[in-house]
């Protein structure tokens, strides 16, 4: 029992990063409609960003604060040049889809160059200590994880439903030719929301550090991965379904491995199960909308 | 300022442009282009495809199996993964296609990799000696063929003998398939679904047909591939090449029959020309930031760079017709 409730908390901290990178991509998606696959990419640049800051001397919590503000304005530049020009994602949605796929090799060949193939040390977030509680010894860092996943998911809800630029990035979101004709101003919105999902991600390519013990450009191939089965089981266009998706995404993939023999030490192989599953079953997810066509 | 020899870089590049690599993205690239350019499936896990068809000839070969129940092992498991790839993911949206069909490509990688199977597949070290079979059916006489730096010796010339013709039979196949009426009905499918369905087809089996007819081409590449190298090994197939692949067949414009070879030569032409006047400028003491292990970086942005170019000025391609460009304007 003990021992499962550890496993457990190891899950629920994992999916947490999940959840955060799942997030991201369901911003993109709802205000774009474009599944963007260069995500990890960028959060595993601006994670770079913030190891850069760290190095200087500035500390921690300020550097991922520096790396957040990177991440934005890199997401925004790259909407700006690479993504807006090609042209309306509603119209082109593989050429958009395609691109993306662009951006996940140049953004991984720009920090291979910048700062090379061999992994660096990355002191986690949190420390390296762990709490016992009630005889169950929880990492600080999976705690970590799971309050700043709160915090973010706290900081969406008030954004999105509270304040005027969320009603507008919703307005884009449910439809961008009407909101464009009551005089928002739609690209800028597309550009704002991809430095958002940069930045919710670069915090997840800091979660994701500690999980594998350092930071290399190939960082988060395998989270994203996760973070698609997040956003499967969630939903595409929900972001409270990237949250639940995303714990239960860590919570399946720490458990089965550790109980089912078949599992062992392939904890890709349920994520993946579960894509194929959610997929044949309800292609919308938990909590999409069930505009996605199944013909 | 630095003596770079242009000379040298274009002649490596024009010996890549013919090289075995060339025509393994060629045929990749084929597949791909039945898949994405004729049918409109968005398959992001098309390096599973070479994957399996290189591991299934590489395993019966290593166990002992002679060559040619290697090769038709290796095509029937890519066939056969295309059509369990497709059975569950081809009635829905590209992107959940796409997401589908990356997770398959990664985990059968994980799989390659995992020690459980290392007895199968070698583990991470992969199996090695698998073409001494390939190259022992070589009819060509020992020896060095060619003029300068453009010479083979036997081995290499039979691989690439067998891999151009290969590629020139995946060309007849797939100009045949798209003129016939098989072809047509495919591409309407691409254009609208709805009214294809409305005349009675049946859109679904017409993906999978093209889905399977994709995936194992993409087999037959990974095949070649691996007698090419002699040895396959889990790290040869990241997801980062399908990537590559889908330039190769954007570049030279989708949906159209040389299209993918043409790309592929042009890819490796200037990767090669690149890669050579790079590493001339960097030397051993580095040149600017760029290092001399940062090549293969380089390669990454040049590809991702280029891919993005392509599609905001250029989405049809060499070759292509705007018309018909799947990743155009409908």
């Amino acid at each position: 029992m003990k021992d499962f409730l550890q496993i457990l908390i190891v899950g629920i901290g994992d999916g947490s990063v999940y959840a955060m990178l799942g997030l991201g991509l369901v911003v993109i998606f709802r205000s774009t409609g474009v599944l963007n696959f260069a995500q990890g990419e960028i959060a595993m640049f601006s994670t770079f960003v913030v190891w850069t800051i760290h190095d200087l001397g500035v500390p921690m919590w300020l550097a991922v604060i520096g790396g957040m503000a990177g991440g934005f304005i890199i997401g925004a530049i790259i909407h700006e040049v690479a993504v807006r020009p090609v042209g309306d994602p509603h119209q082109k949605p593989l050429a958009v889809v395609i691109v993306t796929i662009g951006l996940f090799l140049g953004v991984n060949g720009a920090a291979q160059l910048i700062w090379g193939t061999v992994d660096r040390r990355f002191d986690p977030l949190f420390g390296s200590g762990s709490v016992n509680v009630a005889g169950v010894p929880i990492a600080w860092q999976k705690i970590g994880a799971m309050v700043v996943l709160g915090a973010i998911a706290f900081l969406f809800f008030v954004v999105f439903q509270k304040t005027k630029l969320g009603l507008a990035m919703r307005a884009v979101a449910s439809n961008s030719e009407s909101a464009g004709l009551v005089g928002i101003p739609v690209p800028r919105l597309l550009m704002l929301g991809w430095g958002f999902a940069a930045a919710v991600g670069t915090v997840a390519g800091v979660f994701t550090t500690s999980v594998l013990g350092g930071l290399g450009p190939n960082l988060m191939q395998l989270t994203l991965i996760f973070g698609f089965a997040a956003i499967t089981l969630g939903g595409f266009d929900s972001l409270v379904g990237a949250i639940v998706g995303g714990l239960i995404v860590g919570v399946l993939t720490s458990t089965l491995p550790r109980y089912v023999e078949q599992f062992e030490k392939m904890p890709l192989a349920p994520a993946f199960i579960l894509i194929l599953l959610v997929l044949l079953i309800r292609p919308q997810g938990l909590f999409g909308k069930k505009d996605v066509t199944r013909v | 300022m630095f003596a770079l020899s242009l000379g040298s870089a274009l002649i490596d590049g024009l010996r890549d442009s013919i090289a075995v690599v060339a025509c393994v993205s060629a045929l990749a690239g084929i597949g791909l282009n039945v898949q994405f350019g004729f049918a409109g499936l968005l398959n992001f896990g098309h390096i599973g495809s070479a994957l399996v068809g290189a591991y299934g000839a590489a395993i019966v070969v290593n166990q002992g199996g002679p060559l040619w129940v290697g090769v038709i092992v290796g095509v029937v498991a890519a066939g056969v993964l295309g059509l369990l790839m497709g059975l569950p993911t081809l009635r829905l949206r590209a992107d959940y296609l796409a997401i589908a069909t990356i997770s398959v490509a990664e985990i059968l990688r994980v799989l390659a990799n995992s020690a459980r199977l290392q007895s199968v597949t070698g583990g991470p070290i992969g199996i090695s000696n698998v073409a001494d079979d390939f190259y022992s059916i070589n009819p060509i006489p020992d020896g060095r063929y060619g003029w300068g730096s453009f010479s083979y010796n036997h081995n290499t010339l039979w691989a690439m003998l067998v891999g151009w013709s290969l590629v020139a039979l995946a060309s007849l196949f797939v100009w045949g398939l798209a003129h016939s009426p098989w072809g047509r009905l495919l591409k309407a499918v691409r254009e609208d679904e709805e009214a294809t369905r409305s005349l009675g087809k049946n859109v679904f089996a017409m993906k999978l047909q093209a889905f399977i007819a994709g995936s194992v081409i993409g087999g037959i590449a990974g095949i070649i591939f691996t007698f090419d190298g002699g040895f396959v090994k889990p790290d040869f197939f990241i997801a980062q090449t399908t990537f590559n692949w889908y330039l190769v067949v954007i570049l030279g414009g989708a949906a159209t029959i040389i299209g993918p070879t043409v790309g592929a030569i042009v890819y490796w032409f200037v990767i090669s020309v690149f890669n050579s006047l790079l590493s001339q400028a960097i030397g051993r003491d580095g040149w600017w930031f760029i290092s001399s292990t940062d090549v293969g970086a380089v390669r990454y942005v040049l590809v991702g760079v280029s891919i993005a170019l392509l599609l905001v000025f250029r989405p049809e391609g060499l070759f292509g017709n705007k018309e018909e460009a799947v990743i155009g304007e409908h």
